[in-house]
């Protein structure tokens, strides 16, 4: 009868269950953490990324070089933005630059990602979770003293996130889109039409193997810019065949990253190990 | 029924459920094999029944704390029941045809995947009429096609991982401790 009445009972009702899923999630951690460690090298996640070594490398310090660059952009735009709200007398507080903490994962919660790092080491719900450089992964949703729980932006359940197709290398040339997710591990969404300013021989059609970032006030600027994916797939909408909708697909397996990193702004880190 | 040793599976089942839940998912989707079901029909086909019950709803319950929804607002929700229900109608069932079945490695594997399909349709059911609550009573995106199918898939799959379980639970059988376990269906011999 408890069990029904659990089952049925509403969301607001149900808050006190965080404490034991929380403890259940620790206890079972043992045992879990080396299992994805060993699953992690005996079936290494799928990556579209270079095989050799050092090529993997230079490519993820030019992802780097491209993202500072791509976020330099949007700051430029924001003090833009700032000296414009300070002349017209706006109070504004910019955000502090991250602490990039790495750390491995535990294993997975359902769709949610298991990372031993929490509150200790300074993160908080919400904190931005990325991979592989400048891969987005997520937000923390949930987090405890030692550990934290991150819903990766291709969960089933993830709410919608907006983005931006680069159409050339320097980022000077995009289009936004609005994504969701599919439920296999990429996301999928309407692209916006190019800029009617543009005359027709300008235009740079989307394609195959072009780079989308995160670009959405919903979501911190530390996480402005980072990458969602690659377009895998474009086609036309059902209910208009002039526009298109593309299918992205993270560079990494998210549900099987073997490590994240947690962007902590600077002013919420309390001294973690990082 | 050794609870020790019943404590000790299901610690080392809900690792295995968390930490290879990824790596044996095909595509990342929501096909996964169960490695707790497994452990609850081998329970249900050498306890008592009453031992069966208790272990039901305690691997239904961890199975709901370990499996938070994702609320459509950001966040999670844990909901208590729908596994624990699911774990204890799939136990019923078992209890209900083991008199009639030979207690073997292939009758676990071919149960599993009956058990994790009835606990995965009865826990689908419940989430269903959660979701005609409003919106701020039940906030999560639900969708029961889906569900339903991921549930027929991650079923048969639960026969793979109950291949690998059952030739390593009926080795550990003498740990658990099973005296009470109803007789089992053998051939007799009779002196004539």
């Amino acid at each position: 009868m408890l069990l029904i009445v659990l089952s049925l009972a509403p969301a607001r009702g149900l808050g006190w269950l965080d404490w034991f899923h929380r403890l259940t999630r620790t206890v079972v951690a043992p045992v879990a953490h080396p299992l994805t460690l060993i699953s992690d090298v005996v079936a290494p996640p799928e990556s579209t990324g270079a095989t050799d070594e050092r090529i993997a490398q230079l490519e993820a310090e030019l992802d780097r070089a491209r993202l500072a660059l791509r976020q330099a952009r949007v700051t430029i735009e924001d003090l833009l933005s700032i000296n414009q709200q300070l002349s017209q007398g706006q109070r504004h507080n910019p955000d502090a630059p991250v602490v990039q903490l790495p750390r491995p994962r535990i294993g997975n919660s359902g769709e949610l990602l298991s990372i031993r790092a929490g509150t200790n080491d300074g993160v908080l719900v919400g904190t931005v979770v990325a991979t592989a450089g400048v891969q987005l992964v997520g937000r923390v949703e949930d987090v405890g003293p030692l550990e934290c729980l991150v819903s990766p932006i291709t969960a089933r359940r993830a709410p919608k996130i907006q983005g931006v197709v680069l159409q050339n290398q320097d980022g000077t040339r995009t289009r936004a889109c609005l994504l969701s997710p599919t439920g296999d591990g990429k996301l999928r969404g309407d692209v916006e039409g190019p800029d009617e300013s543009l005359r027709a021989e300008d235009v740079i059609p989307i394609a195959i193997g072009m780079t989308v970032c995160l670009l959405d006030e919903e979501w911190p600027r530390n996480a402005q810019m980072l990458v969602i994916g690659t377009i895998e797939r474009i086609e036309p909408a059902d209910d208009d065949p002039l526009r298109r909708v593309i299918t992205v697909e993270p560079t990494t397996d998210l549900q099987r990253v073997s490590e994240v990193v947690l962007r902590i702004p600077v002013d919420q880190d309390p001294g973690g190990d990082g | 029924m050794n609870w020790l040793a019943f404590v000790i599976s299901t610690w080392i089942v809900l690792g295995l459920e968390m930490g290879l839940g990824p790596v044996l998912s095909p595509r990342g989707g929501a096909v996964s094999p169960s490695f707790v079901i497994p452990l609850l029909v081998f329970v249900g086909l050498h306890a008592p029944s009453r031992h069966c019950h208790w272990a039901a709803i305690v691997l239904g319950v961890m199975l709901d704390l370990l499996n938070p929804m994702l609320r459509v607002d950001g966040g999670e929700l844990t909901i208590v029941g729908p596994h624990a229900l699911g774990c204890l109608i799939a136990m019923q069932v078992v209890l209900s045809i083991r008199g009639m079945v030979i207690r073997q490695p292939l009758t676990m594997i071919i149960l599993s995947a009956v058990a994790a399909l009835i606990a995965g349709i009865v826990a689908a059911a419940i989430m269903t009429v959660r979701s005609f609550y409003p919106a701020d009573a039940n906030p999560i995106a639900w969708d029961t096609a889906h569900e339903l199918l991921a549930v027929g898939g991650s079923g048969l799959y639960t026969a793979l991982s109950a291949l690998f379980l059952a030739l390593l639970l009926f080795g550990l059988l003498p740990f658990f401790g099973f005296h009470h376990a109803a007789p089992a269906r053998t051939i007799k011999r009779q002196a004539y």
